[in-house]
């Protein structure tokens, strides 16, 4: 009697082992799918062009390294690089000196077109950038920008306040009244208070407003594609469709260039993956 | 009203009033930075293009011609590219909706058990969101090079090589291509989206089906359907305007081709700017995307209940 419970218990056991690798199954097949495209990149670029025909499937027998400094070098990826850099950089540090300002007035000041000044940073997270971008050329044109950072700068920063004002404002919302009217009573000025006690407080928010606009202004196209017309200008994903265009039968430097411009926000997913998860997900209405 | 009340509220008025005097001078010096470049570099293209698209003009030229709502016309009665566009634009968000929901739903809830290793998948399915979509575009166009691309490799290697479609050089198999693509790109998100909804359920309602297979993970997902309607119709509001916005990845795997078979909305608009020189043209279709987008944006809005006020909102 108390076998054939045992085995019945057992009998069940085995079943719902089996019914957990089928989920793992399913689970590690779709990881499957995402790593592999990546990695079938990785490996191409460290081939020839004879090795990719003649060997498709197998690992590199030896590694052409060569291909990162020929897509470095002579694709351009290199000098787009440090454009991106340069671009990324001065519009982030922009935005994360902007967009607290902003967000701690809209959450915690009572003043004068407070609603439509609140729901025209809210519009700005749900237009297209397309939409605009005649008008746009056509501006900075007439400023004599068109074909300098500042043509991809002042729009990647016009384009990412919005939702970093709000990132940063929830986050104010969140934090006691008391707080301010403590430093009221010691004699704080507005503006002291805004710099001393509750900028360092939000450096949370901001950090998630930095990583979060590094990686979409790393990635920006549409405003290199328009916007910038020299190749010494471009950044890495308008290099990239140029490179492709005019390398189109050097498989090996153009898998190279992929990676060189994936590896940096690669690298920041994986040590911010959870922050970026986060605020991504807050704030993907924003971007397409 | 008595009158001691009156009083009370007027006294609330004033101080309300003075509050707001104070504060004025402060929100303008914290605000007008990011209000300058906000209203100079998007709002002020985002109405002018409004005025442009009234024109017939070649972008370069400062010569323009007022031609009414002639562009409009246009559009919508004789542009059959922008009404494929259109049409694949609607294909886009459809599949988005009845293809990625339901299949990041799958993963979420799966993964929602504690289960070993959880995170790590997580963190893989959403990793195609932090590449840029031009490098996402050139993986793929890879992946479905006809002549050494892994899928035509695969079908040649388990005899199908009768199949080996031209993927994006063909126009019948094109925006299949491109919507596999797109889903690699965001079911990840969406997953990652759905897993801070199930966050929020009570543990003890998974406990009645406990997802130890495949056969559980369906009677899960059946239970937590109901439980997730404001973020499944969060999703699908994503997913409509997401298609409208976006660009670069069909831009840079096709450029709206062959013959115009992955011709989106964006795509359209870019071409009739940049490439033919419509730009009074390319701006009708620019307000048509804005509108199209806002009247999006303002169902979504009431969805989510944001207002100025809001106190409720996700922590960062």
């Amino acid at each position: 009697m108390t076998g054939d419970l045992y085995a019945l218990e057992f009998k069940k056991r085995r079943q719902r082992l089996l019914k957990r690798l089928a989920l793992y199954a399913a689970l590690i097949l779709y990881a499957f799918f995402i790593i592999y495209p990546i990695f079938w990149v990785g490996v191409n670029s460290l081939k020839d062009n004879q090795e990719i025909f003649t060997r498709p499937w197998g690992l590199p027998a030896d590694p052409k390294w060569g291909n990162y400094r020929e897509a470095w070098a002579d694709g351009n990826i290199g000098g787009a690089f440090k454009n991106s850099v340069i671009v990324t950089g001065t519009s982030v540090l922009a935005i994360a000196l902007m967009a607290p300002m902003a967000g701690y007035a809209l959450a915690r000041l009572r003043f004068t077109g407070q609603k439509a000044i609140f729901y025209l940073f809210l519009s700005g997270m749900f237009i297209a950038p397309i939409t605009g971008l005649i008008p746009l050329l056509k501006l900075l044109r007439n400023l004599g920008l068109v074909n300098s950072y500042w043509a991809l700068i002042l729009p990647n920063v016009a384009y990412g306040l919005p939702l970093s004002v709000f990132i940063v404002r929830s986050f104010f919302v969140g934090i006691p009244k008391s707080i301010e009217d403590a430093t009221r009573v010691d004699g704080l000025s507005s503006w002291q208070t805004y710099w001393m006690i509750m900028l360092p407080m939000a450096l949370p928010a901001l950090y998630t407003v930095i990583i979060l606009q590094t990686v979409y202004i790393w990635n920006e196209f549409l405003f290199a594609l328009v916007l910038i017309r020299t190749p010494d200008l471009f950044t890495l994903p308008r290099a990239l469709v140029t490179f492709k265009g005019t390398f189109i039968t050097s498989f090996g430097p153009l898998n190279a260039a992929v990676i060189l411009s994936a590896v940096p926000t690669i690298i920041l997913y994986s040590i911010f993956s959870d922050k970026i998860r986060r605020g991504m997900s807050m704030g993907f209405s924003a971007k397409g | 009203m008595p009158a001691s009340e009156a009083r009370v509220e007027k006294a609330h008025d004033e101080k309300a009033r003075k509050e707001k005097a104070r504060d004025n001078r402060i929100a303008f010096l914290l605000l007008s930075p990011a209000a300058v470049i906000f209203i100079v570099f998007f709002v002020y293209p985002n109405l002018e293009v409004l005025y442009l698209s009234f024109f017939n003009w070649a972008g370069i030229s400062p010569q323009k011609a007022f031609i009414g709502l002639q562009n409009y016309q246009k559009l919508f009665t004789q542009d059959p590219v922008f009404a494929r566009a259109l049409l694949n634009t609607f294909i886009v968000a459809a599949q988005s909706i009845v293809v990625q929901i339901p299949v990041a739903l799958a993963l979420a809830v799966a993964l929602n058990r504690r289960l070993r290793g959880g995170n790590f998948f997580a963190t893989v399915f959403f990793l195609p969101m932090v590449i840029s979509l031009v490098a996402v575009g050139m993986i793929w166009a890879w992946m479905y090079d006809p002549g050494i691309g892994t899928i035509n490799l695969f079908l040649r290697r388990i005899g199908l090589s009768s199949l080996e479609p031209a993927w994006l050089g063909d126009p019948s198999t094109a925006l299949l291509a491109v919507l596999i693509t797109i889903n690699w790109v965001y079911i990840g998100l969406y997953v990652v989206v759905f897993l801070s909804g199930l966050k929020s359920i009570p543990r003890s309602v998974f406990d009645s089906a406990k997802v130890d297979g495949l056969s559980e993970l369906w009677a899960t997902i059946k239970i937590t359907v109901p439980l997730l309607k404001e973020i499944i119709a969060v999703l699908v509001i994503m997913s409509i305007s997401g298609s409208f916005k976006s660009f670069d990845l069909i831009w840079s795997m096709t450029g709206g081709g062959p013959v115009n078979a992955t011709e989106i909305a964006t795509t359209h608009l870019y071409k009739m700017a940049f490439r033919y020189m419509q730009s009074g043209y390319a701006s009708a279709i620019g307000v048509s995307i804005f509108l199209i987008c806002l009247v999006i944006t303002v169902v979504q809005l009431r969805l989510m209940r944001v207002r100025p006020a809001a106190e409720e909102e996700i922590q960062s």
